[in-house]
């Protein structure tokens, strides 16, 4: 079979892929600020803690319902505007905009709907479970985009890299929260831990939003001039 | 002739296995007993306190010895081997010290009493030991005691009467007749002071307001009540719990009390004399607004047979909003119920009040025991050192290495290294100091200069706002900036009632007391299940007459004498 | 010939099963509880959710209970004093209610016998003076200070002599003309018709020894010479509500931990529901009246 010759993400352009970085960096920047705001606020006694969980509910599940159609839109439209195994990864990647709009609900569904047995630290297995769905599919885009045939390599490299990134702001906060919570409580060194992970936690959509730009980049770099020569 | 079938001899297996029961006693003593290890056993090899700067003015050299007598209870465990008679605590007063700690013998916390009065009364009576208040009276006595004020003045360390004096009755109820007669092992005692607990999330979803008046809490326990706030649509929610002690550090209904301005089972001062709070005119519309709650079935139509225990699976339940407990409370039990419903939260209030007097709530002190020291022990100072080494290394340590070794490793959270030994005084105002710099460290989102404790805490909250770990609510209730602590602050203030009576029981109270608060702990729940309110009047009255009389003059002489 | 038996119409047959299987179940059903709540989970026993069936199905109370090694040396101790205490109680039992279920004039001094034994159950010294007999014999702290002060139980010695009583005299005549002394009146004719009392007291004396707390725990000096039921009263107590302070929480959830109490509870039922249904026969015997002729 003849190898297939290297070619652009996407066609005509790359706007689909561009708005879809856009949108999720802007939708990781806004949850942080937001989150940032009303925790200071709270831990300074400005706000009592019940009002500071209404708020963040109320505006996580707003924010949420807007980023997941927006995402599921947009990976729609990339996989339209792509082919091959490009399309199959960014219609796997659509999976993980179902995240957003769970992440404010994902105890009510796991404890009251499917009726798990509640349990210590029930809110770190829905934690998991919200990032699990956004995390998973986002890697096997990635490695799809990272191993499939006919994609430009700068943007292999990026996958490759994203892939590794997604996993580490995935699972990194979740580990921190188990060694502190059921394994090792009171450990200094799990102490500071916790706040690494809390600059992680942020990080979640951000940087693969910033993947997709430069993929978005790389890939139009390559269109405009063609194979490397 | 003597028949003798040989068919069933009965005697045959009965000495048989009388036999083999004596042979088997014969081994069981030896088997029974443990040998108690002798402090004297050789030291762990290495120095555990080098590098530790301990603080140790006078060593005793050559040792001397000291019997004691000391509890456990299920919870305390040891490592590598240690137990009671050979630990980190025993050791170090060897070794450290020069005291020879033995125990005479070790005993359940709730067989401490009996089993000292016993071995008091036949003669066995250890050099130092710890005595509760009555004891304390009754030994000082029949002169079982030694007198340790001359010895206090002239060895205790700054660091101890530092501790002793946070609490300003600390010393005085360990003083009989102007001397001082055994060391009060201090705790918090603004820490038992009640708060009200509100299911936060059941006010957010029903949309009511923080409760700022009394009436604002009655309204509260009725909507709890009618309103189904758990949402499953089925009428099984109550408004208040309550057990059937009545008091108590979780569910006590004095916090409630406090709210009408009644203070029941404390003494306050009321135009220069003490007057008891369970018999004041203000107990009356308190019972009257429980009674109503009770009617409406805002309370537990059972309460009267509940005690904690089952109190506790209530509040786990889910099916009880508010509760009058103390600041711990979401330690336990109210963390069982974010445990069966992810999304409980519960929020500390202080007192309201029904009226526009501030409320009070009401604390005693928390001195419960005293450590003394025998009539006649030939180095009764050695107890003064102990104390010393306590205040001086460990309770106000900032090192962590001196906590992990002597008060708990981090990583056993299991092994409480502090409960082998009896020589253990708290700072009276610990909690609200902690609390204090853990609500600073959070202002300033920086926790560097935190003890490892604080610290944690400080991590346990940012882990709630910053990462949304909901179980890590406990802390932020308690030692967050708008948690239980804070309000203990206000109670030390000008928010509080103290009881003012801290002295040893008077005779008329020893004896009669007991009665007296079986009755009223019954009147009261008779009275909030129906009963007319005429029977609060006939208690009060009969309280007088069954000996209240001869307590209050006690009282009241010792007030004279204390104030 | 067939003896007829007598059959019960239906009805009454029914109303009798129902009427015994609906108190068959009310005893059953707190056992059925404990052992539910001794499989649950910790969460569902505390808000309440088991009823005789275990809810969230696990093994660790069990497990925690029995890495515990306070439990099992306790559980040692408490079978040697029912393997120990058992026999002694019973043999000082026999010895002292044969001479007095003796009639009055064989045996001369058998009144003042009786009311010293007597005396003992209705007056008692109290607590200290008990405390102080048993350290000046030494036995503080020892494994036979759960066994020799009680060991005459008189209330069994009663017993039995009052069961010797009732065996007709003709019997022992019998067995004297054919030149049986005391002892072998005493042990092959009186023990073997008196199976049934024997049977119920040593029972008694049995579960008396296993159930006992109140004397381990005065009396030992160490909690590792408690037996059983001392070891389960000190995780089974509840703790004054008054007196709580943060210090007490982890004892706290202990005592809240109704899985693990369960479980230690059931772990202490079990020998004694094994022992039962092999000493039921001995109840059911009856006592050979038809041996007297004439």
């Amino acid at each position: 079979m003849a190898k297939k010759s290297v070619q652009a993400l996407m066609r005509p352009s790359h706007l689909p892929l561009i708005l879809l970085g856009a949108a999720m960096t802007v939708y990781g920047l806004t949850m942080a600020l937001v989150g940032s705001w009303f925790s200071n606020q709270a831990m300074r006694g400005l706000i009592t803690a019940g009002a500071y969980r209404a708020r963040m509910a109320a505006f996580d599940a707003a924010a949420g319902i807007v980023a997941g159609l927006l995402f599921c839109a947009l990976f729609i439209w990339c996989a339209v505007s792509a082919r091959g195994g490009v399309r199959v990864a960014f219609a796997i990647g659509a999976v993980a905009s179902l995240a957003p709009v769970l992440s404010a609900r994902a105890e009510e569904l796991l404890f009251s709907r499917l009726g798990l047995p509640t349990m210590n630290a029930g809110s770190v297995l829905a934690g998991a479970v919200t990032t699990l769905l956004f995390a998973l599919p986002m890697v096997i885009l990635f490695i799809l985009l990272a191993s499939g045939p006919g994609i430009p390599a700068g943007c292999r490299w990026l996958s490759l890299l994203s892939i590794f990134i997604v996993l580490a702001t995935a699972f990194f906060p979740i580990y921190v929260t188990v060694l502190a919570f059921l394994i090792k409580p009171g450990d200094p060194a799990v102490g500071r831990m916790i706040e690494v992970s809390s600059q992680v936690i942020k990080l979640r959509y951000i940087l693969p939003g910033l993947s997709f730009l430069l993929l978005a980049g790389i890939s139009a770099r390559f269109a405009r001039r063609g194979p490397a020569a | 002739m003597k028949q003798n079938t040989g068919k069933r001899c009965p005697s045959r297996p009965a000495i048989l296995f009388l036999l083999a029961a004596l042979i088997l006693a014969s081994c069981a003593p030896k088997a029974a007993e443990p040998t108690p290890q002798p402090s004297g056993a050789a030291a762990p090899a290495g120095d555990v306190y080098a590098g530790l700067n301990l603080i140790v003015p006078n060593k005793y050299d050559p040792p001397i010895d000291m019997t004691s007598v000391t509890t456990v209870n299920a919870t305390v465990k040891f490592l590598n081997g240690d137990d009671i008679h050979n630990n980190i605590w025993t050791r170090t007063y060897r070794d450290v010290l020069g005291i020879n700690l033995k125990y005479q013998w070790v005993v359940d916390g709730s067989m401490y009493e009996q089993k000292l009065g016993l071995s008091v009364n036949s003669g066995e009576i250890p050099d130092m030991f710890v005595v509760g208040p009555s004891q304390l009276l009754a030994y000082q006595e029949a002169g079982l005691l030694a007198d340790l004020t001359s010895i206090y003045a002239a060895e205790a360390s700054k660091n101890t009467r530092f501790i002793l004096d946070q609490d300003p009755v600390a010393l005085k109820s360990a003083t009989i007749n102007g001397k001082l007669w055994g060391i009060p092992l201090t705790d918090g005692s603004v820490t038992s002071a009640s708060v009200l607990w509100v299911r936060q999330d059941w006010l957010d979803k029903l949309n009511i307001p923080a409760p700022k008046t009394m009436a604002d809490v009655l309204e509260i326990s009725r909507r709890f009540t009618e309103d189904d706030p758990d949402g499953n649509g089925v009428d099984d929610t109550i408004g208040l719990a309550a057990t059937k002690g009545i008091w108590g550090a979780i569910a006590g209904l004095q916090g409630f009390f406090n709210g009408y301005h009644a203070y029941p089972g404390i003494w306050f001062d009321q135009g220069g004399k003490l007057v008891y709070g369970s018999v004041q005119p203000e107990m009356r519309s308190a019972l009257l607004a429980l009674q109503d709650m009770y009617a409406k079935g805002q309370l537990d139509r059972e309460f009267g047979v509940k005690d904690i225990n089952q109190v506790t699976e209530t509040i786990a339940k889910g099916k009880c909003g508010m509760e009058f407990g103390v600041w711990w409370n979401p330690y336990h039990p109210l963390n069982l119920s974010q445990q069966n419903d992810p999304e409980a939260y519960w929020a500390a209030y202080p007192i309201p009040s029904i009226d526009d007097t501030p409320a009070r709530s009401q604390y005693s002190s928390a001195i419960g025991s005293f450590l003394v020291v025998r009539a006649g022990y030939e180095h009764p100072e050695a107890l003064i050192r102990m104390v010393n080494f306590w205040t001086d290394n460990i309770v106000l340590t900032q090192d962590d290495n001196i906590r992990r070794i002597f008060l708990g490793d981090i990583n056993a959270p299991d092994v409480v290294l502090y409960k082998y030994t009896p020589v253990v005084l708290w700072a009276p105002n610990g909690t609200i100091e902690t609390g204090r710099k853990v609500r600073e460290a959070l202002a300033k989102h920086d926790p560097s200069g935190l003890d490892l404790d604080a610290q944690w805490r400080y991590r346990i909250i940012q882990a709630y706002f910053e990462q949304g770990v909901k179980e890590a609510w406990v802390e932020v209730a308690t030692n967050g900036p708008n948690g239980s602590v804070p309000i203990l602050e206000g109670v030390l203030g000008d928010r509080g009632m103290f009881n003012r009576f801290y002295g040893t029981p008077t005779p008329a109270m020893a004896a009669k007391m007991p009665t007296l608060e079986t009755m009223e702990a019954e009147m009261i729940t008779k009275v909030i299940m129906g009963e007319p309110i005429e029977k609060f009047d006939q208690f009060v009255e009969e309280w007088y007459r069954l000996g209240g009389t001869e307590i209050v003059d006690e009282v009241n002489l010792w007030y004279s004498k204390n104030k | 010939m067939n003896p007829r038996i007598y059959k019960l119409p239906f009805f009454e047959n029914l109303l009798n099963l129902t009427v015994l299987a609906l108190l068959a179940a009310l005893c059953l059903f707190p056992i059925l509880h404990i052992l539910a709540l001794s499989f649950s989970s910790a969460a569902a026993a505390a808000s309440g959710r088991v009823a005789v069936w275990p809810v969230e199905f696990t093994l660790q109370s069990y497990q925690f209970v029995l890495d515990n090694p306070a439990f099992g040396k306790s559980f040692i101790i408490s079978l040697l004093r029912v393997l120990v205490g058992t026999p002694v109680n019973m043999i000082l039992t026999i010895l002292v209610a044969y001479p007095l279920s003796r009639p009055r004039d064989k045996f001369r001094a058998r009144d003042f016998f009786a009311w010293f034994f007597i005396i003992t159950v209705l007056f008692s010294g109290g607590l200290i003076p008990w405390y102080m007999v048993i350290r000046q014999t030494g036995l503080i702290d020892k494994f036979w200070a759960l066994i020799l002060p009680g060991a005459v139980p008189v209330f069994n010695v009663i017993l039995l002599a009052n069961s010797f009583r009732t065996i007709p005299k003709e019997l022992e005549e019998a067995a004297a003309m054919d030149g049986a002394g005391h002892w072998t009146v005493l042990f092959k004719v009186l023990l073997p018709l008196s199976l049934p009392v024997l049977a119920t007291v040593t029972l008694f004396v049995a579960v008396a020894h296993w159930n006992s707390w109140f004397d381990g725990l005065i009396l030992m000096n160490s909690p590792d010479k408690y037996p059983l039921q001392s070891y389960l009263q000190t995780v089974v107590v509840n703790p004054d509500p008054r007196m709580l302070t943060e210090r007490d929480l982890d004892l706290l959830k202990i005592i809240s931990n109704r899985t693990t109490r369960a479980a230690q509870i059931f772990i202490a039922m079990i020998p004694i529901l094994m022992v039962y249904p092999f000493l039921q026969r001995y109840f059911t015997s009856g006592i050979k009246l038809g041996s007297v002729k004439g």
